[in-house]
């Protein structure tokens, strides 16, 4: 279900960006005066760069949907009773939940791989950048996956933890924006804790450490919290 | 095999079990009886390690639950309040399921799940979904995945309920088939299940532990006086009563009238009926008196939970 609202989304973006382009080339073609910005041009900036944006802004949206069942699904039937009274750790539970959620997302990132098909058939594309877009994308879904997987676990209740993750991951996608209104220290913290940002340079071809070091620890940040709340099980009620 | 001790767990400000103590054998048939809201769950979800305790600590085969949750959680086997099922899994993946995380070796899991398929009667459903199942399967579904490790130590939060009388016969059945092997807790609200299950009772009201005996010792706490209900006709109502309140081992008579005929109904409370209706009964028909009925009216459960626990508050106060 999720997988088919996600490949309408991205395949309509796909659509969209394509056809622009051609009616970008074909402006461009037909008036002599702009022949030299013709060879600029390139199916990379144009079309698949705002087609990874997209995805990524299709993922935000799903990604809180596909998570939202994982825990808070278990709190509501009373099956985490059975999880956390048997012999296996919470970092089991919690890995395991993650992986099966990452499993199907990479699932998910696997079906856009025809958009390319389609591309690779009628124009040529740098290799460089296309594989970091998609990198860039695994991981953002990685760290968007760790926060849903966060906040399902706080709830009985799916929509609770749906509507709890989008706004968490909303606030960390618009954060970036709160730079251009403040100076110093302060714009460069919110330009280094916003996803947007370090997403950029995986779109461009652009592969720096700070930004692997950025999706791993947020990812980190919201397993730890997962673990933290599944244990905190214990003491509440 | 389960030491329980001091344990006391408080949610916030309420107190859902203060300071209390006991031990359950290896090989025993433990019964928890208690109305509701009496803090049986919260015991044995603190047993399982599913609830940390605020106070005290509790042993398992040796292993305190809190230090050391593994080991005990390898060796208990848990069916909490609601059957811990996913309604959209087979019963045979279901249970393959919680052997893989209960630690059951891989090439053990599928036998593993055919015996406790066919212990908890559940084999002629194996393949259907559990969410198209009634009650009283889920019900016994949940028993399965509580056995389905052999566990040493099995909790079974009420598991009667939900289960019509055949069930509840069978269940009961097979509870009584694991004495010895395994050492059982249950916990019920149902005085007879215990009687006819249990080797041991212990019995909690609002978070403490009131009374701890073998259930014969109990029952006959509770059944020593009981009450006879009379249906009787060719009399006056005053002769009667004067007549059964003089005989031996009656304590009160009480005379309505029988609606549906012109007769009377004598309400008789007695010591015992078995040992004193015999005379009660030779009595009245030897006064020429029709006896039309004659039945001992069963206390109902609230009667009888309150009754034990003034009779074992009077125990203490001695």
């Amino acid at each position: 279900m999720l997988i088919t609202v996600y490949l309408v989304l991205t395949g309509f973006f796909f659509y969209l960006g394509f056809v622009r382009f051609a009616n970008y080339v074909n402006m461009i073609a037909s008036n002599p005066q702009y022949t030299q910005q013709l060879s600029q041009l390139n199916l990379m900036d144009h079309v698949l760069r705002p087609l990874s944006y997209n995805i990524c802004i299709v993922v935000l949206l799903l990604i809180p949907l596909l998570t939202m069942r994982l825990y808070s699904e278990e709190n509501k039937m009373g099956t985490i009773e059975l999880l956390l009274t048997s012999p296996i750790s919470h970092m089991e539970i919690v890995m395991g939940k993650f992986l099966a959620s990452f499993f199907v997302y990479f699932i998910m990132m696997l079906f856009t791989v025809v958009y390319l098909l389609i591309i690779l058939r009628y124009g040529k594309i740098e290799t460089g950048p296309l594989f970091s877009s998609y990198l860039g994308l695994l991981l953002v879904g990685m760290a968007f996956l760790a926060v849903g997987n966060f906040t399902s676990t706080l709830t009985k209740n799916q929509v609770v933890a749906a509507v709890l993750g989008f706004g968490l991951l909303l606030l960390f996608w618009v954060i970036g924006w709160g730079a251009y209104n403040s100076e110093g220290k302060m714009a460069s913290f919110l330009t280094a804790i916003s996803v947007t940002e370090h997403f950029d340079s995986f779109s461009k071809g652009v592969l720096t450490v700070k930004d692997f070091v950025y999706y791993f620890s947020f990812t980190f940040i919201g397993l730890f919290l997962t673990k933290v709340s599944l244990e905190s099980t214990k003491w509440r009620l | 095999m389960i030491e329980v001790k001091n344990l006391t767990k408080n949610y916030g400000d309420f107190t859902a079990i203060s300071n209390v103590n006991f031990n359950v054998k290896s090989g025993e048939i433990m019964g928890f009886l208690g109305p509701n809201a009496a803090g049986k769950t919260t015991t044995m979800r603190v047993i399982t390690g599913y609830l940390s305790p605020s106070a005290g600590s509790v042993t398992v085969d040796g292993h305190d639950v809190y230090d050391e949750g593994m080991q005990v959680k390898k060796i208990i086997g848990y069916l909490p309040e609601k059957p811990p099922v996913y309604p959209e899994l087979a019963v045979r993946s279901y249970l393959k399921f919680v052997a893989e995380i209960k630690g059951v070796a891989t090439r053990e899991i599928a036998k593993s799940v055919d015996l406790a398929m066919e212990k908890a009667s559940v084999a002629n459903v194996a393949n259907k979904l559990i969410g198209t199942l009634s009650k009283g399967y889920q019900q016994r579904v949940g028993l399965a995945q509580a056995l389905v490790h052999n566990p040493k130590v099995l909790i079974l939060d009420e598991p009667t309920v939900g289960l019509d009388p055949t069930q509840i016969i069978e269940v009961r059945n097979l509870i009584k088939s694991l004495k010895d092997s395994h050492t059982v807790v249950l916990s019920t609200h149902i005085l007879p299940e215990v009687s006819m299950t249990c080797s041991r009772v212990v019995i909690i009201n609002q978070g403490n532990i009131i009374a701890e005996d073998t259930p014969s010792n109990l029952t006959k706490a509770v059944t020593s006086d009981e009450k006879v209900e009379l249906i009787i006709s060719g009399g006056e109502a005053q002769n009667i009563k004067d007549l059964i309140a003089s005989l031996d081992g009656v304590i009160s008579v009480d005379m309505t009238s029988y609606e549906p005929q012109q007769a009377l109904k004598a309400l008789v409370h007695v010591k015992s009926s078995f040992d004193h209706m015999p005379a009660i009964a030779h009595k009245l028909i030897s006064s020429n008196f029709k006896l039309h009925q004659m039945r001992t009216l069963e206390m109902s459960l609230e009667e009888t939970f309150l009754k034990l626990i003034s009779k074992m508050k009077g125990v203490e106060q001695k």
